[in-house]
């Protein structure tokens, strides 16, 4: 089936939430790769192809907003879902704006809907 | 584990924490907390509670904690802005290991004690007759009754003349079998 060769970058900072989400998107047959900061994604992003990213906004080194704001144009190609504590609308606005294609409210959002979204998308 | 509804101080907490070299999963509601405890690899070494939650209280936490024998002996931290005797005692009977006042404690002496309870976890890892005795305690949860009227709660009032300490921990909790 063409949805298990999908391939998910997830950044995010956050070693444990990481690791789960690997799992979970694992055992439903995706490929998976990890990167704990912007830096290490955009690094990971320009030699491989990823069909999801998961991005975390706050992060060290570099956050979620500056990894949109250097992918440009490049998240017509790969789906972004940008996945949060900020709950402030305007940081909703501001990302789908830079180019991402949902944003999720961590303590509102399961993971396993983000599993869905990630098939879905 | 923090689990804090307030973002910037969620942020604050954790970004310290993490200066500390520790690994943290931030939660901004209890019921975040909850999904990810179902679905995290290893379970945390120690969780930061704060009692008001959006989606719960610190007791219905506590509760579907206790009730869950793999989370019961994680030792829990809360962190409050008030601290009725009843409500502490609510909270030490249902097995948290320490209850604080934010206001009698800096950011630095807390991230102290969660390096203790981390600490602990560490050199002594938890045998399976401990956590039945955790999961003991949820059959004497007192009355909850009240617990949450801050009106009621003088020690709130007063915490800044106070000597910084504890409120208590659950070794001052006749209840609290640790």
């Amino acid at each position: 089936m063409a949805d298990t060769q999908k391939h998910i970058l997830i950044v995010e900072d956050e070693k444990a939430l990481a690791h789960a989400l690997e799992l979970k998107l694992q055992h439903e047959g995706f490929i998976v790769t990890l990167a704990s900061n912007g830096q290490q994604a955009l690094d990971l992003i320009a030699g491989q192809t990823f069909d999801v990213l998961l991005l975390d906004l706050i992060m060290p080194v570099m956050d979620g907003f500056q990894v949109l704001e250097k992918l440009g144009a490049k998240t017509s190609q790969i789906a972004v879902f940008v996945l949060s504590n900020l709950s402030q609308h305007e940081d909703e606005e501001r990302v789908l704006a830079m180019g991402a294609r949902k944003f999720f409210i961590k303590s509102d959002t399961p993971l396993t809907v983000i599993v869905d979204e990630v098939r879905k998308a | 584990m923090v689990v804090e509804d307030e973002t910037l101080l969620l942020q604050a907490i954790t970004k310290k924490l993490k200066l500390s070299n520790m690994d943290v999963v931030s939660c901004a509601s209890g019921q975040q907390a909850l999904d990810y405890l179902e679905n995290l690899d290893e379970l945390p070494d120690a969780i930061w509670l704060d009692y008001y939650l959006k989606d719960m209280n610190g007791l219905s936490f506590m509760q579907v904690l206790k009730q869950n024998p793999a989370w019961a002996a994680i030792p829990v931290l809360v962190v409050s802005n008030s601290a009725s005797p009843e409500k502490v005692h609510n909270m030490l009977a249902l097995g948290a290991k320490k209850y604080i006042l934010k206001a009698e404690y800096r950011l630095d002496e807390i991230i102290a004690i969660i390096d203790d309870f981390v600490s602990d976890s560490a050199t002594a890892s938890t045998p399976p007759a401990a956590t039945a005795t955790h999961a003991g305690t949820v059959a004497r949860t007192p009355s909850v009754s009240g617990t949450d009227d801050e009106a009621t709660d003088s020690s709130n009032v007063t915490s800044a003349a106070k000597p910084k300490k504890p409120i208590t921990d659950a070794a001052d909790n006749p209840d609290k079998v640790v």
